[in-house]
């Protein structure tokens, strides 16, 4: 990944509290313009990591660069002023919304737009991209979730920040709500000229959304790559079932023809039409019942629990 | 400043937070009615002690009532951020020691704006009353100083407390609890609990003390010194407050 046009970059960034590493030493690489999806099982790290990179958290160790101005190195934080500096440049959704439920939506951005600096003229197009103009005059305590969000999102989109954090926007959406708010941040990068972050525990999440990925487990980033190189992974194979597998690995070995033996399957990496019916013919020769005939293709959340070493539900 | 001030009054709205203050006076405005109006030896006490007679209750019943005020608005003021979860949002926009002191500020302009009211009161209603006793300029402006004192010492607890709790109840138990414990510490003189608790110290900035003459069923009034050493002693016990409750708001995790 170009490390030149990174918009965050962070270097060994560290996390501890007492003896436990919440985030460990992790290499942040978010390109200029795209759509970079965090991703981790709960409790990964995702949102502190968010947070140091926003200055709620003081990281242990490690250096944080955002646009381009170094906000945290080795564990020192800059100047309060410079951080919020290039916090103006940025908009954040962290976790659940922040709002005053006691004030209507407008009156939410316009404390924004004043804390901002920002004109006011700019809240009627907030609410028009997250497609809030007939409930802004709504008290924000008696929004759905999903509106609070978009409210969030609203507050966030003032001021056309460059970079957009988002932990887990669609966390307890309805599926309508979730598709609404992912159609939202795909369109930010073309419409607003922003690059955004968006963190998930949710592999189909990212992988709809995301241009690239960063995986993070047990506080480790463990991927970090385009969408597309992640799929590369994801490649066919071929899987064979005999009545005598070992005697079948035997010949297919004595045929220079790689496979391994995995849950009663000869597995192989390739599926060219030709090496299958080689392969299949050389097994029959040899008096070999072929009992079954697969093509496999690993998944992006079978590759996402190899990485995180979960089998479980996430 | 101004601009974080104009924010921080934009998100009061609705939150009626000077009515709070407003019925606390409202309520000291009917009692004085009453009482003045209603008064034996009335001629004796307020026609010719009537400064001293309210600079005497007022700072009695706001030892009654300001500790529920305060710790009531300031919960109202708080409760905002920690119910709308806006920390997080508010500490990437503004310097963090800011939310701090701007909410602070708010809670002194009311207070300021109460103990204004509450003096202009008392000037007031020794005009309604036709009283004698010429105005007793120092004693108002002690009553002014140490009424506002303590309240500013109380705001920085409560606000510091309810900054910090996720649950406004137990500001305001605390509130409510020391109320009556600087009730009562007032009855227990003996008992130096009144100078332990800063919730007592509105009676212990009296500049008036009183005698009462039980077989004449008589009160005078007669003017004592103010306790500028306890008054200093309360001021850095205020400013040790203000130090912690701003070091803990600025040390949590949001």
């Amino acid at each position: 990944m170009n490390q030149k046009n990174a918009v965050i970059k962070t270097k060994n960034l560290t996390k501890s509290y007492s003896s436990a590493h919440a985030v460990q030493e992790v290499n942040l690489a978010v390109p200029e313009g795209c759509i970079y999806g965090f991703l981790g099982p709960n409790g990964a790290g995702k949102s502190t990591t968010m947070k140091m990179l926003l200055g709620l958290i003081k990281p242990t160790d490690g250096d944080i660069t955002v646009l381009g101005t170094p906000l945290v190195r080795a564990g020192k934080s800059a100047k309060e002023k410079e951080r919020l500096s290039v916090l103006k440049q940025t908009g954040s959704l962290i976790e659940s919304p922040s709002y005053y439920g006691h004030l209507t939506g407008r009156e939410n951005l316009e404390i924004l737009c004043t804390l901002k600096n920002v004109p006011q003229s700019e809240i009627s197009e907030a609410l028009s991209i997250v497609r809030m103009e007939k409930q802004q005059d709504k008290k924000a305590a008696h929004y759905s979730l999903g509106m609070k969000q978009r409210l969030g999102l609203a507050g966030a989109l003032l001021g056309h920040p460059k970079l957009l954090l988002l932990d887990e926007p669609t966390n307890g959406l309805d599926p309508a709500g979730i598709q609404e708010m992912r159609e939202l941040v795909r369109s930010l990068p073309e419409t607003c000229h922003m690059t955004v972050m968006v963190s998930s525990h949710l592999l189909s999440e990212i992988d709809q959304m995301a241009d690239y990925a960063g995986i993070i487990n047990k506080g480790r980033l463990i991927y970090q790559d385009s969408l597309l190189r992640l799929h590369e992974y994801s490649r066919r194979q071929l899987c064979l079932r005999t009545d005598n597998n070992s005697r079948a690995m035997a010949v297919l070995n004595e045929n220079r023809i790689d496979c391994r033996l995995e849950g009663g399957f000869l597995t192989f990496a390739e599926t060219a039409d030709e090496k299958t019916a080689y392969l299949i013919s050389a097994l029959v020769k040899e008096g070999i019942g072929i009992l079954r005939v697969e093509e496999r293709q690993k998944s992006l959340e079978d590759i996402f629990l190899e990485l995180t070493g979960k089998q479980v539900s996430l | 400043m101004i601009r974080l001030l104009i924010t921080e009054l934009k998100k009061t709205r609705r939150r009626h937070t000077g009515l709070v203050y407003g019925a606390a006076l409202g309520l000291m405005l009917v009692w004085a009615l009453w009482a003045m109006s209603k008064m034996e030896n009335r001629n004796n006490v307020i026609t010719q002690q009537g400064y001293y007679y309210l600079l005497a209750n007022f700072p009695l019943m706001n030892s009654f009532l300001l500790p529920v005020i305060i710790a009531c608005a300031e919960s109202r003021l708080c409760d905002i951020e920690v119910k709308g979860n806006t920390f997080k949002l508010l500490c990437t926009l503004q310097p963090r020691r800011s939310i701090y002191h701007i909410k602070l500020l708010v809670s002194f302009l009311y207070l300021l704006l109460f103990t204004t009211a509450q003096t202009a009161l008392i000037r007031g209603l020794c005009g309604l009353f036709h009283v004698k006793q010429p105005c007793p300029a120092q004693h108002m402006l002690f009553f002014f100083l140490a009424n506002l004192t303590v309240g500013t010492v109380l705001v920085i607890i409560q606000q510091s407390l309810s900054l910090l709790s996720d649950n406004q109840l137990f500001p305001l138990f605390v509130g409510v609890g020391g109320t009556f414990v600087g009730i009562f510490s007032g009855f227990l003189p003996q008992i130096p609990i009144q100078r332990l608790l800063p919730w007592g110290y509105y009676s212990v900035f009296l500049t008036v003390g009183l005698n009462y003459e039980q077989t004449t069923r008589t009160i005078t009034y007669y003017p004592v010194p103010f306790a500028y050493r306890s008054y200093i002693g309360f001021a850095v016990f205020g400013i040790i407050a203000y130090l912690i409750g701003k070091d803990r708001f600025m040390k949590k995790e949001v």
